[in-house]
């Protein structure tokens, strides 16, 4: 696994819960939604996205609750807690600090390098 | 593979656990394959869509992995076969005690054997925390027949005994190493292996120690004298939480408590047989610190885990 590949992996559960942080959603819409945002650079598997919700909420950091669909099956909503708000509010402040250094480091900035 | 092969297989791959937990994942899964197939965005037509939401899924395997990693289904029975061997080892002790004396091949060979077929347990069940368990129980218990009573049996059983060991050290290390990302694991893989060494170790090393106890550890170690059976049954119950909670923090702690109550009943075993004083404090203190030191390291590992590959 590469450098970056570890990186995105390591970053599922900030991802998952940033998308999880405006509103409530299923497994399928945070999929997309992150695959929105991103422009399709952070794609993620179902096997890698519902285990790690499932973490999530056994780490108090989500909760879900499911909600009949009728004529189909069941969904399972998340939503994020108090816990798990203040884990992303955290988190977003560490990996800020993290890029501007690397990217100071590299002797660039985040948009420079976009460009 | 189709979508509905794809939740058959899971099914099959989720084998272990509870119907109900099960049932609710499949659901959780099949309501994903429903949106998607449902979803305009991913193909005009329902095979299009189909095509891509077998490529998103990921494997089954994968998915079922993943799963373990919070769940660990399976853990009451993993408790139980590890708690009542534990509780029977006494018992099993006295009976062979008492048919040493008829009949010769009633000694510590059948212990081994007991803790081989336990083994094998622990792999037929593929559970790191059974095989672990009884690895290093049994590499341990292996080390000291060896060691006190490899003369006894002959140069051909201490040989075939000393090649088990080298193999039992081989799964312990190769087991340990394939879960490596989890340091609780690792814990409870190693720390029982190294405290049982360091034991055969200071028995050699204090064959011939008198006991030169300070009044404190004196008191102290009367005090477990009084609560060893309180503590024999503790080390049973601290176990409960480590096999049965999911909360990571609960864990360490459990497995903590555990090492307190081991090692205070295992200072009672050696004051019997009187090793020096500061033996009390290692088998006291070093595990627990070992413990902690897991827990911060462990706890650092996870929250860089959001920030950070």
């Amino acid at each position: 696994m590469s450098q970056i590949q570890q990186v995105r992996k390591g970053s599922t559960h900030l991802l998952i819960l940033s998308v999880l942080a405006e509103e409530k959603k299923y497994g399928y819409q945070i999929m997309r939604e992150l695959e929105l945002r991103s422009e399709g650079y952070f794609t993620m598997t179902a096997a890698l996205l519902y285990p790690a919700l499932h973490q999530l909420e056994a780490q108090g950091l989500v909760t879900s609750k499911w909600q009949a669909n009728p004529g189909k099956r069941r969904r399972k909503y998340y939503t994020v807690t108090p816990k798990g708000r203040k884990a992303l509010a955290q988190n977003r402040v560490e990996w800020q600090t993290f890029l501007n250094n690397l990217f100071k480091t590299l002797g660039t900035s985040a948009k420079e390098s976009e460009a | 593979m189709t979508l509905d092969d794809y939740l058959q297989v899971l099914s099959k791959k989720l084998n272990g656990f509870p119907p109900a937990d099960r049932a609710l994942l499949l659901e959780e899964i099949g309501s994903h394959i429903e949106s998607g197939e449902e979803d305009p965005k991913l193909g005009i037509d329902r095979g299009q869509r189909r095509e891509r939401l077998m490529s998103e899924l990921g494997s089954p395997g994968q998915m079922a992995k993943g799963f373990r990693t919070v769940y660990q289904p399976g853990g009451l029975i993993d408790y139980l076969l590890i708690v009542i061997p534990y509780l029977l080892n006494q018992p099993i002790n006295l009976l062979l005690v008492s048919l040493m004396t008829r009949h010769p091949w009633a000694d510590a060979r059948l212990v081994v054997l007991f803790h081989l077929c336990l083994l094998a347990v622990g792999f037929a069940r593929r559970s790191p925390l059974l095989t672990l368990f009884w690895l290093a129980d049994l590499a341990v218990q292996l080390m000291g027949v060896l060691w006190y009573s490899g003369v006894y049996y002959g140069p051909l059983q201490t040989t075939c005994g000393c090649i088990l060991l080298v193999g039992l050290i081989f799964l312990l290390g190769r087991t340990t190493w394939q879960h490596r990302q989890d340091p609780l694991v690792v814990s409870f893989g190693l720390q029982p292996f190294f405290m049982g060494t360091l034991s055969i170790g200071l028995a050699i090393v204090h064959l011939h120690a008198t006991s030169p106890f300070l009044p404190f550890e004196l008191i102290l170690l009367q005090l477990n004298e009084h609560f060893a059976g309180f503590l024999y049954f503790g080390v049973v119950v601290a176990l409960a939480p480590f096999f049965l909670v999911k909360n990571r923090d609960i864990r360490w702690g459990a497995w903590g408590i555990y090492w307190v109550f081991a090692g205070f009943y295992r200072n009672w075993l050696d004051y019997q047989i009187t090793y020096p004083g500061y033996v009390y404090y290692v088998w006291a203190l070093f595990p627990l610190l070992v413990v902690i030191m897991g827990w911060i390291f462990d706890g650092g590992r996870r929250r860089v885990s959001m920030v950070s590959p």
